[in-house]
């Protein structure tokens, strides 16, 4: 997939996923922080990123400090989900 | 303590000492999205929440907005009394059917799978650290209501107390709550609990 059409597909599933009812897709920058002051998600929405992978990308994250890095924005979860093809 | 303030969300309607907020149409989820902006609440987590405890959160804000005017402090002495007969069923089979569809439980339906869940919601956005007590019946006794409270009352010294009987199976919910406190209102006696809330 071309990764502008992965990033656009992975916004709108990080919304629909986490029920961010009052966020858009143009809301989120390819590489604005997706916790802390970007997004701010929490340790839920971290577990329930951790799902959106497996659910439709089929790739497993067994590290959890592997998350701290894929899950820092849009950008490097992206460049995570091409790397594993 | 005396009744300063009650509310009810059902069958579309929210309405605070009996005057009515807002009437809106459509399913469970439309009427509590309309409640919400009614509400002015400006909290993106309520997004995230399940219904049971969206339906907590929209039927005591309108009380705890009257207690925080009131001067009560919520942080230290405020109670909660939370009932129900349903507790979290809908999240549970919600729960059951995204790991039957998907093979996959999700986290985000899955923390709300408790009975006290939507207190806890509504403790952390009033920042409330007080007592609270969560309780299955079969219906609001008022007995038990009243023994609740003067648990909260005089063994825990909760100055401020919100009694919420609130409950969801299917698409049909109710939810009625009651604010207690010092201030001047009808006393809270079994005639009037068994008005505001068992009825």
């Amino acid at each position: 997939m071309d990764p502008q059409a992965l990033k656009q597909q992975l916004k709108e599933q990080i919304i629909t996923q986490l029920n961010l009812e009052e966020v858009k897709v143009e809301d989120i920058a390819d590489d604005k922080p997706l916790f802390g002051e970007g997004l701010g998600l929490d340790s839920i929405d971290a577990l329930e990123l951790i799902v959106l992978l497996e659910r439709h990308y089929g790739i497993k994250v067994t590290d959890p400090k592997q998350g701290q890095t894929i899950f820092r924005s849009v950008n490097t979860m992206a460049e995570f989900i091409q790397s594993q093809k | 303590m005396n009744v300063i303030a009650h509310s009810r969300l059902k069958g579309g309607v929210l309405s605070a000492d009996d005057r009515e907020l807002l009437r809106a149409q459509g399913s469970m989820e439309n009427v509590f999205r309309e409640c919400y902006k009614e509400l002015a609440m400006d909290y993106p987590k309520f997004h995230k929440m399940d219904a049971p405890s969206k339906l907590a959160v929209l039927v005591t804000e309108p009380l705890l907005q009257r207690a925080r005017q009131e001067g009560a402090d919520l942080e230290n002495r405020m109670g909660l009394i939370g009932m129900s007969h349903c507790g979290s069923t809908v999240t549970d089979e919600e729960h059951w059917a995204v790991r039957t569809e998907t093979g996959l439980a999700s986290p985000a339906v899955f923390v709300y799978t408790l009975p006290n869940i939507g207190l806890g919601e509504i403790t952390i956005r009033h920042r409330i650290f007080g007592s609270s007590l969560c309780l299955l019946d079969h219906e609001p006794g008022t007995e038990l209501i009243q023994r609740s409270i003067r648990v909260l009352h005089e063994r825990d010294g909760m100055e401020w107390i919100v009694c919420l009987w609130s409950d969801i199976f299917a698409d049909r919910y109710d939810a009625r709550a009651v604010l207690l406190g010092p201030g001047p209102g009808a006393p809270a006696d079994a005639n009037t609990l068994r008005t505001l809330i068992s009825t």
